[in-house]
């Protein structure tokens, strides 16, 4: 009697296989006969313990006959950790070998990654592809042959594992190889790195790849299918993932191209692959089968009835929109209406019922008759509430232009725009939804996302009139845009998507003899009223000094992003076959905006060559030389074509605007009295030190030749002295009130107005080599009372202080100078002094002498605090 | 044929070893007392110097011209005054005094003496020594006629010992060798498999040693002869003397609980006593010391104490009770004992001095140490000075780009692709730069070569320059700063071969003899 094995359901087995990372030889004409080992991985669990030539005879006594699937049979019933005994073959004699096999951990540690595909052909070894663990790319192609590893030659595969077999983790291998095309020898060097390893740049490849749901679900099979390992053909799979977005892409445009890329017409491969991506439940449906087998397919019919079509009669229109019983314009016969379930369809010879076939036969009978007849008749269910005779109807219907999944997908597209009055933007984009939430990785599409494409504010494309059409005129160019708020770079910032940019051939057509340029202006829109507007226009008033007060440009301090005039622009040359940006982003911090609070903008994007002047002073567009207003009438008026259209500005090829609200929380740049800062820059710097009598003079000589008023107009410099004048005779009274100053300066400066004060102030501090408790604490309520960031100012008061003496700070030196407050916890002041203390003596290595004295002073001061804390 | 050696240039005492004919490291006595560990102490006398023991005899004789703790003035600009006693600041007028690297040169002359036949040999540095204090030991080598094969981290060696070492070979997994010296102190994890060893992270304190022990101790002896009679010892002027009673008392307190002395001060002689207690309550700071930067290397390496199998000791002042205890405390386990603290670093150098230069051995030696390994990692930051925008200061900064990050395993490279910014620039200005912590802040790295690529044409901003650094295992920086459009280069090695002034360093000690 054999008693059945009592196998243990291991779930770190079931999860992932035991391997004893070893490889058996693959004869080349694959007629493998025997299971003999030509690879053990170095470090292994097998290492030490099988050899290169062993052949395996058998797995804790059961024979694998010389059979891989044998083997892996065998493997499958061990778990990680168990002891095995395999019979072994070797030079002629059997011997019983024991391994025992740790843990997958274990596993992913030791066995070396390689990363490269290479195959023997023609006795030559040829790199087929490598993946993304190493630096490959930088050294070779596919198609290199590879001549030898560590100097030692590799002819065949045989050379190859072995060679391989003596290689662990972190070992140096050096490749020679050779490019055949143009006859190079190349030598370069990797460091093997181990499966535990492979798998975070895997992960950290599948995340940074460009089609994130491809990235995503291609890092989630791999893992699913224990690695590849219990994948038939992983590599294939994983080509097949990478095509997930354009095959999604390509279901879903199909409709919308005028190439008919219609999905009955693809390819075997790619209808193959279409099936493999899409969502298990919809793995039956053959999507290149006609209309008729798609509109019946009861997968689709429970998935269009989610969104509640059935009550707006809408398998009407899919039935009957465009397709079945002709033209459109038709009425819909009433019959049809209500649809609910196919119940037999029928050619002039047989009727076949739809309950007792397959589905399989029933696609097969809508394929024959499509291609064959003109006519089918169906029988089917329709909703009785709506039917009020019989719920059992019959109806003829032509199959004349039956087309394909596309034909639902438009009809639906009908649909949407008569229940829910989309535009085309918002059907275009709903449809397309549908289409791809057939696939993996997509989300379904529910009722709630037909809402909130409700929602969106989606602008149609300006159509092309045929009409107004002229054969010598160029295509016009539309460029449309939206604007968002995104993190770019790591900065907060405006995000403006471009759309419709010139083609390569629409400026080719433009720019004969001029550059042609996209530039971006931003507007201040907030305080723009249209009743205001047309009243003054009413008046016969002139409406350029109404948009002067009531519509700034935005201005930037940073002369790399203006053309030299403060005023905020981005340009790009769109230049022929080059680079054309989908999106241009806008650092918050590089807006200078007119106003404080919350505010409009508006991102005015042109597409006009070199011969269109923008105005010095405000940006706006220049025509008979002087500035038009005509983006503000535009924005008032809503001019629905689009101000460009009426041909008045021949060298603007396309505008485009788009507004977002923001809150700008500094003075805006009409706020700002220049003056008036710089007044008080001059009351805070006094007022550092008023208490000392002596040191007001010396601050005085100091302050002088520092703060500068920006006009260097006589005027300007009386301001200036009687500024310090009135200022230095308070402090020496000690009437500068701190508290005053630093709330009108906050009215009066801008963030890094402020962060130049702060650096003013500590330069000042730390002009005599010393930096005292009391300027300390000054400083320090300067930058509190200012809004400043609390990381960024330490780290400027550490740079100007690194150099000089600390002096009384007694006590409170913690707080003062390493950002300690008694708030903290016991752990938070200990977990800030040892990062102090790291910072310090880091810096004692630090070339500057004073730097390094004073870090040394300031690492002994975090180890000492720390002393005390511990206790 | 030469003799494979490895040298440990220590603070207060310095050791040499070869690897005797069967491979195995022997760690070579002095000449003068049969020692095996050396005073690094000079005595300067007239066209003499004196080295080692006998040099710290005169400390009380003729304590201006004992040089001691010298290895600490490696990274500074200082050169030592014998008519002031003290390292003062170097500058052209005192051209003629004895810099870090010419006492260092004495140091190293003498041990190359306790063997015969010394050309090439391995010196052993601290982990964070800085890339100056670098040159400056190779400098010191070369005036002592010493050709360095490597430099090498002072506790990488110790590993490298102890994982050779046969009655250790049980040592595995991730081991913390912490090496505290006379003057610095060295954490480093690492991992040993069988011979193989692999740096994951070193964090030290240049700073840091058994000498800054002796300092407390002469505090509490001040203290404590301040409260018998009422005056103050003459530290400043007496300094070495009173440093060499504190280190015999820190010895005995190592042993005993209390130790009683007898110092002479303003008011005669007095007994003083000093307990072991009191000895570890003034040693404090510097134990809290020890404790961050075991802690930062266990973060570093992304280990929790439970995780690492062993803790190694190195250098002498691990001797100290109170260190064991801490480690034990932080460790969670006591460190292995049972290994010479003061040969395992010379005894490592030797080890890697056979594997660097193979050809020189025999069979037996080649076989006692084919399987030692080792992979050790950049101890610093390694970068370039860009300009960036600083958000929140609304303006261009200059700020550090890291290349090459710490503890990355060596041999290392690291590419990055920078731009111009601006129209038609007709030139960059490279900074290359180190540092120990992720500085972004260029006040707080060292620049260690600066340079210009300038461009054969002109070209709108963001002009892209690729930037290349490997850093090889000798410590060894090679940077490439390259003009993607025209591949003009800016390309230069680091570790200068020389200081400028090495000749004329060495022309004026070639006549000094040495005991």
């Amino acid at each position: 009697m054999i008693k059945k094995q009592n196998i243990k359901r291991n779930p770190q087995r079931l999860k992932h296989k035991v391997r004893l990372d070893i490889e058996f030889y693959e004869d080349p004409k694959n007629k493998k006969i025997e299971l003999l080992i030509v690879f053990i991985q170095k470090g292994g669990v097998s290492d030490g313990k099988l050899l290169l030539g062993d052949i395996i005879k058998s797995i804790n006594g059961i024979a694998v006959n010389n059979k891989e699937i044998q083997f892996d049979n065998e493997i499958n019933k061990i778990n990680w950790g168990d002891e095995i005994i395999l019979e072994v073959e070797r030079k002629n004699k059997i011997q019983n070998i024991k391994i025992k096999t740790l843990s997958f951990e274990n596993y992913k540690k030791t066995h070396a990654v390689w990363g490269i595909d290479i195959k023997e052909e023609k006795k030559q070894m040829v790199i087929k592809s490598y993946g993304i663990e190493y630096n490959y790319s930088n050294y070779i192609e596919p198609g290199d042959i590879l001549l030898e590893i560590n100097s030692v030659k590799i002819n065949s595969l045989n050379d190859l594992n072995k060679e391989k077999s003596k290689y662990k983790v972190g070992d140096t291998i050096e490749f020679k190889i050779e490019r055949k095309k143009i006859s190079q020898i190349k030598k370069f060097k990797i460091k093997l790195i181990n499966f535990q390893k492979a798998i975070l740049l895997n992960k950290k490849s599948c995340d940074n790849y460009w089609i994130k749901k491809a990235g995503t679900l291609m890092f989630k099979e791999w893992v699913d299918s224990d690695y590849g390992y219990n994948h038939k053909d992983w590599l294939g799979r994983r080509e097949e993932i990478l095509k997930l977005e354009t095959i999604a892409e390509r279901f879903s445009d199909a409709r919308h191209t005028e190439n008919s890329d219609y999905i009955k017409d693809w390819k075997n491969k790619d209808a193959k692959l279409l099936t493999k991506l899409l969502k298990p439940e919809y793995r039956d449906i053959n999507f290149k089968l006609n209309f008729f087998s798609l509109v019946f397919n009861s997968k689709i019919i429970t998935k269009l009835k989610s969104l509640n079509l059935k009550k707006e009669c809408c398998y009407s229109y899919i039935l009957t929109g465009k397709v079945i019983g002709g033209d459109w314009d038709k009425d819909v016969p009433a019959n049809i209406k209500n649809f609910e379930k196919l119940i037999s369809v029928k050619d002039k010879k047989k009727e076949i019922f739809v309950d007792e076939i397959s589905d399989v036969s029933l696609n097969f009978f809508f394929n024959e008759m499509v291609d064959k007849k003109k006519d089918i008749f169906i029988k089917y269910k329709s909703d009785n509430k709506f039917w009020k005779f019989s719920n059992k109807k019959q109806t003829k219907l032509s199959t004349i232009q039956s087309l394909g999944f596309e034909d639902i997908a438009t009809n639906l597209g009908y649909w949407f725009e008569s229940k829910y009055k989309f535009n085309k933007a918002k059907i275009k984009l709903a449809v397309d939804d549908f289409c791809r939430s057939f696939f993996l990785e997509y989300p379904d599409f529910d009722l709630e996302r037909i809402k909130e494409i409700e929602k969106m504010d989606l602008q149609d494309e300006p159509e092309y009139d045929e009409n107004d059409y002229s054969s010598d005129h160029q295509n016009k160019i539309y460029i449309s845009t939206s604007v968002s708020k995104k993190k770019v770079a790591g900065k907060e910032s405006f995000l403006v998507k471009l759309n419709n940019l010139p083609t390569d051939e629409e400026i080719e057509d433009y720019n004969i003899g001029k550059k042609i340029y996209l530039k971006i202006y931003i507007y201040d829109i907030t305080d723009l009223d249209e009743d205001s507007f047309f009243k003054i226009q009413e008046n016969g008033e002139d409406t350029r000094q109404y948009f002067l007060n009531n519509c700034h440009v935005i201005k930037t301090e940073d002369l790399s992003w203006s053309e030299g005039n403060g005023i905020l622009v981005q340009t790009v040359e769109l230049n022929l076959y080059e680079y054309k940006p989908t999106e241009l982003a806008f650092p918050y911090s590089k807006l200078q905006l007119p106003k404080y609070g919350k505010r409009k903008l508006s991102f005015r994007t042109f597409i006009c060559t070199e011969d269109q002047k923008f105005d010095e002073n405000d940006g706006r567009f220049i025509t008979n030389d002087s500035p038009t207003f005509r983006s503000e009438e535009y924005l008032l008026e809503s001019y629905s074509e689009g101000f460009d259209e009426y041909g008045d500005y021949t060298d603007i090829l396309s505008y485009s605007s788009s507004e977002i609200e923001v809150e700008y929380k500094q003075p805006g740049y009409l706020e700002i009295n220049r003056r008036k800062y710089n007044d008080l820059k001059i009351a805070l710097s006094l007022a550092l030190n008023q208490d000392d009598k002596n040191d007001q003079k010396a601050n005085l000589e100091k302050i002088k030749d520092s703060v500068r008023y920006g006009d260097f107009t006589v005027e300007g410099n009386i301001h200036k002295i009687l500024s310090l004048k009135k200022n230095y005779e308070k402090s020496l009274n000690r009437k500068l009130n701190l508290d005053n100053i630093l709330k009108d300066l906050k009215k009066n400066s801008v963030i890094h107005e402020r962060y130049e004060i702060i650096d003013f102030l500590l330069n000042l501090a730390t002009k005599d080599e010393t930096f005292n408790s009391k300027e300390n604490k000054f400083i320090d309520k300067v930058s509190h009372e200012l809004e400043l960031n609390k990381e960024k100012y330490q780290e400027i008061k550490k740079q100007k202080t690194s150099s000089v003496k600390f002096v009384d700070f007694g006590e409170e030196v913690e707080e003062s100078v390493f950002g300690i407050n008694k708030d903290m916890t016991k752990d938070e002041k200990l977990k800030i002094l040892r990062k102090e203390y790291s910072r310090w003596n880091a810096l004692t290595n630090n070339t500057d002498k004073m730097i390094r004295e004073r870090a040394k002073e300031m690492r002994d001061l975090a180890a000492n605090l720390r002393t005390q804390y511990s206790k | 044929m030469s003799k494979i050696i490895g040298i440990d240039l220590g603070t207060t005492y310095s050791a040499i070893a070869q690897l005797d004919d069967l491979g195995t490291p022997e760690v070579l006595a002095s000449t003068d007392n049969n020692k095996k560990i050396t005073a690094s102490s000079v005595y300067i006398k007239d066209q003499n110097v004196i080295v080692g023991d006998k040099a710290l005899d005169a400390l009380e004789t003729a304590p201006k011209q004992v040089i001691t703790e010298t290895k600490r003035q490696m990274e500074n600009d200082v050169v030592y005054s014998v008519d002031e006693g003290k390292w003062i600041d170097k500058d052209e007028k005192n051209k003629d005094y004895y810099s870090p690297a010419q006492i260092s040169s004495f140091i190293l002359s003498k041990l190359k003496g306790y063997a015969s036949d010394v050309k090439k040999a391995v010196i052993t540095v601290p982990a964070l020594f800085a890339e100056k204090a670098r040159v400056a030991t190779l400098d010191a080598a070369k005036m002592a006629g010493i050709e360095v094969i490597s430099l090498i981290n002072e506790p990488t060696a110790a590993a490298c010992y102890y994982a050779s070492l046969p009655n250790v070979k049980k040592i595995t997994g991730k081991i913390l060798v912490f090496d505290l010296g006379g003057g610095t102190f060295d954490v480093t994890v690492c991992e040993v498999r069988g011979e193989e060893v692999e740096v994951i992270t070193s964090r030290g304190d240049k700073w840091l040693g058994g000498k800054d022990f002796d300092k407390e101790l002469i505090n509490l002896i001040n203290e404590k002869y301040k409260k018998i009679s009422g005056k103050e010892l003459d530290i400043e002027n007496h300094y070495s003397k009173y440093m060499e009673v504190a280190e015999q008392i820190k010895r005995v307190l190592s042993v005993r609980d209390k130790q009683t002395e007898k110092i002479d001060g303003p008011d005669g002689v007095k007994e003083i006593e000093i307990t072991r207690a009191e000895f570890e309550q003034s040693i404090q700071t510097h134990i809290e010391k020890l404790k961050m930067l075991m802690e930062e290397a266990l973060d570093g390496s992304g280990l929790k104490a439970e995780n690492v199998s062993h803790t190694l000791l190195v250098g002498g002042s691990t001797r100290i009770p109170i260190i064991t205890k801490t480690i034990e405390q932080v460790m969670k386990k006591p460190p292995l004992k049972g290994v010479n603290v003061d040969e395992a670093v010379a005894a490592g150098a030797a080890i890697y001095a056979g594997l660097k230069s193979k050809k020189n051995l025999n069979d037996a030696q080649k076989k006692a140490i084919s399987n030692v390994k080792l992979q050790d990692v950049c101890n610093f930051y390694l970068g370039t000075l860009v300009q960036e925008d600083d958000p929140v200061l609304n303006r261009k900064v200059t700020s550090n780009l890291i290349l090459i990050d710490r503890d990355t395993p060596l041999p290392a490279t690291k590419s990055s692709r920078l731009v111009t910014i601006y129209d038609d620039q007709e030139a960059i200005s490279i900074d290359i730069t180190q540092s120990e912590g992720r500085e972004k802040n260029r006040e707080f790295v060292n620049i260690i070569h600066q340079g210009e690529l300038k461009f054969p044409d002109k070209k709108p901003k963001g002009r892209p320059i690729d930037v290349t650094y490997t850093y090889d295992t000798s410590g060894k920086l090679h940077c490439i700063f390259e003009d993607e459009a025209t591949k003009e280069k800016y390309e230069v090695s680091i570790r200068p071969e020389s200081a400028e002034d090495l000749r004329k360093n060495y022309e004026a000690i070639e006549h000094i003899m040495i005991e």
